[in-house]
């Protein structure tokens, strides 16, 4: 238990790579009666981390964890202090119920000495930094919370040298052009991994769990391709293939050694043991064919990974060249045609470098083009220009939108904006929402807390539980863009067209912009419904709604009580979520439906028109928003007058 | 059921299974090729190219297929190909029943559909090569009806279909790509009775699944009006795919192709050459409750060198060889049956006594997920859709924001009828005002949830001819963890001066409105390798040295415009002060640090200094009188590594730089 000489303080796990078994130590971990010191601790920590990495220069980390009850012996502080600075040692103490600061809440009933200790610890990260100077002192909690965040892995991709050239360096070296340039990824694609399968092996008292390996056998088809058995195996569906260890029958495993290289030229073979032809000859580096403007770049075309090229760090004179470069062609509003080849005799590549000017740096970036065997040129039928059998251009059709439809489309367009629809900067204006830098592979985060999960919990009882919300906060519109889409019309989950002469378009766009109250009645049912729905969506967002309000039903399956007239001035927006949480049942659907009917007619009648249209917009919304329920909206709309607004004329 | 019923079907299924575009390949194309051989087809002419040779149309049809044909070989190997005459008197030599013995009267089937092979591609090409020889060949050969008589059309669809049905795989893409300059094979008595046999004949070739691409040659003595015969003919899929048919819509006439120069006839073909086939077909959400259908297409993919494949001599033929992969439980010698297995960590709890290869728990614990836990930590549960998130300017796409080729939607009316005219508005008011969309996306069931951009493209024609077809192109963004930082953050920065030079060359080389062309540059490792492959597969030598890069940089023209301003600003980018402030700036800020160690070699020596002492020293033969560090930057600045590298290294690759 005492290690070099300090009480009470062990190296429990040797620093190594984290694994299962790291946490099952852990797990096990039993704590002693009597206390060490966590200055010890930290003095101990520190020598077996330079013991361990010698004169490497990795970022090196100390984490105290303490819920800070024991005695603290304040003595030699400023040599540890200055031991954790000559390392460049990132510091952190992670208090368990300490106050948290950032997120503030007081912890209540601590014990003296635990206040005593959490100020002591508090005063290191004190603006002044006169002890440590990169501690971080933080709350268990916020560990904790912090820990699920999804955290992205800093890869360091190495730079690569190569060089950019103009004209030819070989036999005419003045008047070319040569940069020692570095290079390395920008955008590098991360795929989400879960590494090894095991077999699940059915033993009475005890399950065990192997890791398998990976094998791979090797089969012919001895039959003869141009016989109709072929046909039939093309047919087959292939669904269980991956799945199932089926093989087909007809198939010969042959001996890996058998094998012989060869291509295949059609159906002619093509022997090469090497298993390459020759290679173009090339040589490394990246060529400037030609500069074009740069809005004539189609983005479209991008095909891979950007790639950085900085002139070489260590050579000013490279820099200022590529600096140079990057300035004339940021100022012309160039891009260049380039060709990269990567290591001598490796293949070429097409693409473009584009200038970037940086705070302290001018760099080119580049991306790859496709070569003309890349494009694929399908044909499609124009989407304007429709010709008749008669050869005329035809201008009115059902797959030409008309006047009415372009213009609500730019409304919904401007609706959905999201260049003022991010967070606040500091001077309170909103940016964009969505940045690629927060935006999170799901897949990734989503599989490594899996894996975490999975070690410390038994999947049994405890499940997996949902995504961190950072991870889906791109996943749906921010609130502050109402997708003010509403009358397209849904049946057996199809958007159908209506008829041409109803002069209602299909997929009806009724955005903000254009809400202005139609003078005459709604001349007929959809419209007024559209207008519903419209005006309710905008006003859902603002109101506030009301907690409770008397069930207007008893909830045994009796059929609901006739509406008294009474029982108008009940009725209250409130109420809407609770009604449509019962009409989610199929049974009392259609005995809401009944009791709404009775509803209007004796709001009607009593002169309660309001409280009627609010309600039903509330309804509206309720259904129309989530959770939600459409269907019955659908339902609803369906009725037609007997459950549309009143309007004044009616009135 | 219309055909593209059964097509659509099989899309689906396919897209259940499979997650990559592996099943694209693996459906096979086939192409049959149906020639007039008529005599205004075999009539000789000049032939542009070469004044010294003759050529005709039906030349000019074959050349193009054996073209195509040479292409597919290597792009689709297991794809099917056939050639069909008509309007010729050549008849079948075998009385045996094989494919095309029992066709129509003058028709003829030149090469049965087939996979094709370096014998079948050959034989094409002698014929070819015959005809230069002897213009005459072709019409001795296939000899023509005459008295401008001609087959009736519904014979030639019955004889493609017949030839089909022989000769074509059930679920292959089937395709009869039809030239002919004759646009009113029926004039005359009998007319309207012809036209009618050739639309229910071509019906029914339809409906047994194939497409009918025609190309139509028209030329300035002969033009060529589809409204004669044609446009009440042909269906309105004939040009455009599956997802375009609309029977109920007999109103809009299909777009046909119209070849006013028969040397653009090869061009148009490989324009049709991959069958067009969609990658996905998605709802688009726009909004709660309003969705529309869209089908997506690769446009953009890269093509990679076939790489080698295993055979096995079976004695008579070489067959290829197919890997399995299996899990096997070391411990039992047992392979494992997949759906048994689950996923976790690798690596015991290292609990004492524990094999690190395994995991033993009690029983009913279940420290492991199953495949179908992993399918939705990938998805997050999200079923294949793309989802609006609402619209940004243009100019928040930022050209580093690339990680992959983007993809082409376009809409389908078939899965949501309205979803034409709803794209078309969204695309219009996306393009007037700028715009691109931003969307969540899933195109493929149990792959992950990608953000897109959605680029407006309007429908645009250019001078070839060629159609930019409306639609978005929907581009991946990066998420977070796929963007590195910037590794270098500080630099030295050109003086104005210094920018101006540059920019003079700069200026010299830009091209006014020109924009990267990809037509111009043809994969030279790709084109290197195929030629070697057909050569070898031909039995002919392949002379490397005759091989042409289209990509490599025009040299001499580079020089010709530039050479002396690239000199004169070489000069400025030495001479830069930034350059020297930052350079010496940086010694003093190292001094302290570099106390006492060997003093590096001066990195600021004029190259050009450095390399004539380099050169006067290799001529005198001692060169290993130079030290390391004075070889090392000379070496650097030729582009290649020093590291590692020991004195004899360097001495010898600065000999080789210096004798290449």
């Amino acid at each position: 238990m005492n290690q070099g000489g300090y009480e009470r303080i062990e190296e429990y796990i040797p620093i190594a790579q984290p694994s299962a078994g790291t946490l099952a130590r852990l797990d096990a971990l039993e704590p002693t009666d009597e206390a060490g010191d966590p200055l010890d601790a930290l003095i101990v920590a520190i020598e077996t981390q330079v013991a361990y990495l010698g004169k490497k220069k990795w970022t090196r980390n100390i984490v105290v964890v303490t819920d800070g009850e024991n005695p603290i012996e304040v003595k030699d502080l400023d040599g540890t202090v200055s031991e954790l600075e000559e390392y460049g040692v990132n510091f952190t103490v992670i208090g368990i119920d300490f106050d948290d600061a950032t997120f503030p809440s007081k912890e209540q009933d601590k014990s003296p000495i635990k206040v005593e200790n959490e100020s002591w610890y508090t005063k290191l990260n004190k603006e002044d930094r006169t002890y440590a100077p990169t501690a971080f002192i933080g709350t268990c909690a916020l560990a904790l919370r912090e820990i699920r965040r999804p955290d992205i892995k800093v890869t360091g991709t190495t730079l690569t040298g190569t060089t950019l050239r103009l004209g030819d360096n070989d036999s005419r070296p003045d008047k070319a052009m040569q940069i020692n340039i570095k290079t390395r990824s920008e955008t590098d694609s991360e795929d989400e991994k879960m590494d090894v399968d095991e077999d699940e092996n059915g033993v009475p008292k005890e399950v065990t769990y192997v890791q398998l390996e990976r094998d791979t056998e090797y089969y012919v088809d001895p039959r003869d391709h141009n016989s109709d058995e072929e046909d039939v195996k093309m047919e087959e569906p292939d669904e269980d293939e991956g799945l199932s260890n089926k093989v087909d029958p007809a198939l010969e495993q042959v001996d890996k050694d058998d094998r012989v290289r060869g291509f295949k030229y059609g159906t002619t073979y093509v022997p090469c043991p090497d298993g390459r032809l020759d290679r173009l000859p090339t040589k490394h580096g990246i060529d400037i064919c030609g500069f074009f403007p740069k809005k004539n770049f189609r983005r479209e075309l991008a095909m891979g990974e950007v790639q950085y090229i900085w002139g070489d760090p260590d050579e000013a004179v490279q820099q200022v060249a590529i600096s140079s470069i990057t300035q004339a062609m940021y100022e012309k509003g160039v891009m260049a045609i380039a060709r990269w080849v990567p290591t001598d005799d490796k293949d070429p590549k097409m693409g473009v470098l584009s200038p970037c000017i940086g705070t302290d740096v001018d760099c080119l970036l580049w991306v790859g083009m496709p070569f003309a065997d890349d494009v694929r040129k399908y044909t499609f039928a124009s989407l304007d220009h429709l010709v008749s059998k008669k050869g005329e251009e035809i201008t009115e059709h059902p797959y030409i939108p008309t006047e009415n439809q372009l213009e609500a489309m730019d409304n919904f367009v401007d609706n959905m904006d999201l260049m003022e629809a991010g967070d606040k900067d500091e001077e309170g204006n909103r940016g964009p929402w969505f940045e690629t830098p927060l935006s999170y592979n799901p897949a990734i985060h989503r599989i490594k807390q899996a894996h975490f999960h999975a070690l410390t919990s038994d999947l049994a009882i405890n499940p997996l539980p949902p995504p961190h919300p950072e991870l889906l906060k791109y996943w749906t519109p921010p609130s502050s863009c109402p997708q003010t889409i509403t009358g397209c019309h849904r049946r057996d989950g199809h958007v159908h067209a209506k008829d041409d002469d109803d002069d209602i378009f299909l997929l009806d766009v009724k955005p903000r912009a254009s809400r202005v109250k139609k003078a005459e009645p709604a001349s007929s049912q959809s419209k007024a419904a559209d207008e519903t729905e419209d005006e309710s969506e905008d006003e859902a967002g603002a109101k506030t709604k009301p907690t409770s309000t008397p069930p207007p039903k008893n909830d045994c399956g009796n059929p609901l009580p006739t509406p008294a007239p009474s029982l108008s001035p009940q009725i209250n927006p409130g109420r809407a979520p609770k009604l449509m949480s019962r009409a989610a049942r199929p049974r009392r659907k259609v005995e809401l439906l009944e009791w709404f009917e009775v509803l209007r007619e004796t709001c009607l009648k009593e002169d309660e028109i309001d409280a009627w249209n609010t309600f039903l917009k509330e309804l509206c919304a309720k259904c129309t928003t989530e959770p939600g329920n459409c269907q019955f909206w659908d339902e609803v709309q369906r009725v037609g007058r007997k459950l549309s607004l009143i309007s004044d004329q009616e009135a | 059921m219309p055909p593209y019923d059964e097509w659509n079907k099989i899309d689906e299924e396919e897209e259940d299974e499979l997650q990559d575009l592996s099943h694209l390949e693996s459906k096979k194309d086939v192409i049959l090729f149906c020639i007039d051989c008529s005599e205004s087809m075999l009539e000789l002419r000049e032939d542009p190219n070469d004044p010294k040779v003759k050529t005709c149309h039906a030349y000019t049809a074959l050349d193009a297929a054996m073209q195509i044909q040479k292409k597919k070989v290597i792009v689709g190997p297991n794809d099917l190909v056939g050639i069909l005459l008509f309007n010729t008197t050549r008849k079948a030599e075998s009385t045996s029943r094989t494919q095309g013995s029992e066709i129509k009267r003058n028709c003829y089937v030149y090469q049965p559909i087939g996979p094709l092979s370096a014998p079948k591609i050959q034989e094409l090409i002698q014929l070819l090569d015959a005809f230069r020889e002897d213009p005459h060949e072709l019409e001795s050969n296939f000899p023509p009806m005459t008295d401008g008589k001609r087959v009736p059309m519904g014979d030639v669809f019955t004889s493609c279909n017949w030839v089909i049905r022989d000769g074509a795989p059930k679920t292959a893409t089937k395709r009869v790509f039809l030239i002919t300059n004759e646009d009113d094979p029926h004039p005359g008595a009998g007319s309207k009775q012809l036209k009618n046999s050739s639309r229910t004949t071509l019906i029914d070739l339809t409906q047994a699944g194939v497409t009918v691409e025609p190309f139509f040659i028209s030329t300035p003595d002969k033009p060529f009006d589809v409204s004669k015969f044609y446009s009440s003919v042909l269906l309105p899929d004939s040009l455009v795919d599956e997802d375009d048919v609309d029977p109920a819509d007999p109103s809009v006439l299909p777009e046909s192709i119209s070849i006013s120069r028969i040397e653009d006839l090869l061009m148009q073909m490989r324009f049709h050459e991959s069958p067009k086939r969609a990658l996905f077909s998605i709802p688009f959400e726009l909004a709660k409750d309003f969705t529309i259908g869209v089908k997506g297409y690769s446009l953009v993919t890269e093509q990679k060198r076939g790489s080698y494949k295993y055979f096995f001599d079976l004695g008579e033929r070489m067959e290829v060889v197919t890997t399995r992969t299996v899990y096997v439980d070391e411990g039992r010698q047992a392979e494992v049956d997949r759906t048994k297995m689950v996923y976790g960590t690798s690596g015991g709890t290292g609990a004492e006594g524990e094999d690190p290869g395994k995991r033993v728990v009690k029983p009913g614990q279940r420290p492991f997920y199953s495949a179908e836990d992993i399918k939705t930590f990938r998805t997050l549960g999200r079923e294949p859709g793309l989802k609006l998130l609402g619209f940004k300017d243009l100019s928040e796409l930022e050209f580093g924001d690339n990680v992959k080729h983007s993809n082409f939607i376009y809409p389908n009316e078939m899965s949501f009828s309205g979803s034409k005219r709803t794209f078309s508005a969204l695309l219009k008011s996306m393009a007037k005002k700028k715009k691109i969309a931003l969307a969540l996306g899933v195109t493929r069931r149990n792959t992950t949830p990608m953000f897109y951009a959605l680029l407006p493209q309007e429908e645009r024609v250019d001078e070839a001819g060629w159609t930019d077809p409306a639609g978005f192109h929907l581009i991946p963004l990066p998420f977070a963890d796929d963007i590195r930082s910037a590794a270098v953050e500080r630099g030295a920065r050109a003086s104005e001066s210094v920018k101006d030079a540059a920019r003079a060359w700069i200026d010299k080389l830009s091209v006014k409105n020109g924009a990267y062309p990809p037509d111009s540059y043809p994969n030279p490792a790709l084109a290197f390798h195929n030629a070697q492959l057909q050569a070898m597969a031909f039995g002919e030598e392949f002379n490397p040295e005759e091989f042409e890069d289209l990509s490599a940089p025009d040299l001499d023209m580079i020089h010709r415009r530039v050479g002396n301003l690239v000199e004169a600003w070489k000069r400025a980018v030495a001479n830069d002060e930034a350059a020297i402030s930052f350079e010496t700036a940086k010694k003093e800020k190292e001094k302290p640090a570099k106390a006492g160690t060997k003093r590096k070699a001066d990195t600021d020596m004029d190259m050009d200094v450095m390399e004539t002492e380099i050169r006067s020293k290799f001529s005198e033969g001692k060169l290993n009188k130079l030290t390391m560090d004075q070889m090392k930057p000379f070496i650097k600045s030729k582009g290649m590594s020093v590291s590692g590298k020991k004195k004899a290294d360097l001495v010898a690759m600065v000999e080789e730089l210096l004798t290449s």
